[in-house]
């Protein structure tokens, strides 16, 4: 009876119950504990949908052999939206340049160093992914190391465009992992500034007012930095070509109502799209292995070691600075937009209740920004 | 797996180096933008200055 019903207990794997499990945990994460909502809640639907059996929804056009009707939603979004064309994660770029503030780096560019610093995490990661494959403990090549060096950026849809590229299959592990991490900025960074500040160096007052920015200095930053990033780095052009332009709409006072859809209704909408894709990425088949506990403490490490790289970058300034300058500031080259700013901001007053670092603090903040999205142009220039 | 280690390193050594290069390239260029604009508006309000006299 009703034996032309097939439910999906019947296909129902470990793996599957697990990251269903994984799925509720994000949900519970984003609506209980606020924990990056926009992005945990669209990643767990995505993930239960992905590993409930029998579904078709992750069925690309590609695998159907051009039958009409038979590819799924998720693989539909999959394959056009992040897989063939990667369309998703730059067009998010639109709406965080549209959202991102640059007067704290236009009014101190010298900050652009801590952004630069910061990148090393990037570089440790992928040298210790290889040095996994190397020792056979996990089939890293150098496209899967650079994926997973790119979570060190802290910034997530430049590490989806980058996996997509080069590791497409690691791309739902490699992304869960950069929001992930960023939401927890407040735990990871804290420990690594103490150890390597002193209480002296945390308690240095900085003038929390920045001079102020001409409305022609904000116009010209985007079009200065499109045009010399991506003549000094081509392959970096998708990312800041799209992050830029979306500034510029923010900035420019001439389009309000393409600035204002930019910084809402459009990069919610592919949010939504993004997030829901990622989640679906990551069926039990591919993220059931040991290598994605490596990938998350790689990223880890990416991570910790760009905070400790922007920390002592911060010391070195603080060294050559005529002005006082509170090294705590360079964690915040990570990107990790304005959490680690907020990270510091909090650490400052704490030594110092009449600091007010937040400002100086965000300089670093999209100066991570910048600096990601050029060394991601550089890993696929010379590995795309 | 066999990784070349060599290229490896110049990926990881080349790539960083680039990207301090750019970003000090991009920290000259906005701090030159800056002073030219400041200049310039420093001018032009002297300018109106002296018009206001006249």
């Amino acid at each position: 009876m009703l034996g032309f019903l097939q439910t999906g207990f019947a296909d129902l794997t470990l793996g599957h119950v697990v990251l269903i499990g994984v799925g509720l945990t994000f949900i519970y994460l984003a609506i209980v504990k606020d924990f990056e909502p926009y992005e945990l809640l669209p990643i767990g639907i995505g993930l239960i949908l992905a590993n409930l059996p029998g579904t078709g929804l992750l069925v690309q056009p590609q695998e159907t052999g051009g039958e009409i009707g038979t590819a799924g939603l998720l693989g539909i979004l999959i394959e056009f939206g992040l897989l063939r064309y990667t369309v998703l994660p730059l067009l998010i770029f639109v709406g965080l340049g549209a959202l991102t503030d640059f007067t704290p780096l236009i009014a101190r560019p010298r900050l652009f160093l801590l952004g630069a610093a910061a990148q090393v995490g990037i570089i440790v990661a992928f040298l210790g992914a290889l040095a996994l494959g190397h020792f056979g403990i996990a089939e890293f090549g150098l496209e899967e190391a650079a994926a997973i060096a790119i979570i060190g950026g802290a910034d997530g849809p430049t590490t989806i465009y980058v996996t997509s590229r080069l590791a497409p299959e690691m791309m739902g592990i490699t992304a869960v992992a950069a929001y992930s991490y960023m939401a927890m900025v407040a735990i990871i960074q804290p420990p690594i500034i103490r150890a390597l500040t002193s209480k002296r160096e945390r308690e240095i007052y900085m003038e929390p007012e920045l001079r102020e920015v001409s409305k022609t200095e904000e116009i010209l930053f985007p079009i200065v930095c499109l045009i010399l990033i991506i003549l000094l780095v081509p392959r970096s052009a998708p990312i800041v070509g799209m992050f830029m332009f979306g500034n510029l709409l923010r900035v420019s006072g001439a389009v309000e109502r393409l600035s204002d859809t930019a910084q809402n209704a459009f990069i919610n909408s592919i949010t939504i799209l993004l997030m829901l894709s990622i989640g679906a990425s990551m069926p039990a088949e591919l993220v059931m292995r040991p290598e994605t506990l490596m990938v998350l403490a790689l990223g880890l490490i990416a991570f910790a070691c760009g905070t400790a790289g922007g920390v002592l970058m911060g010391k070195l300034m603080k060294l050559v600075s005529k002005e006082p300058f509170n090294p705590m500031i360079g964690a915040c080259g990570v990107s990790a937009v304005p959490m680690s700013a907020r990270v510091v901001q909090r650490m400052g007053q704490e030594a110092n209740p009449s600091n007010f670092l937040l400002m100086n603090a965000m300089g670093p903040n999209v100066a991570g920004v910048v600096g990601s999205a050029v060394i991601a142009g550089i890993l696929l220039s010379v590995l795309g | 797996m066999g990784i070349d280690w060599g290229f490896a390193a110049q990926i990881g050594g080349f790539g960083f180096v680039l990207v301090f290069a750019v970003l000090i390239m991009l920290a000259l260029a906005i701090w030159l933008v800056g002073v030219i604009v400041g200049r310039v508006a420093t001018s032009k309000a002297e300018g109106g200055k002296k018009e206001n006299e006249l």
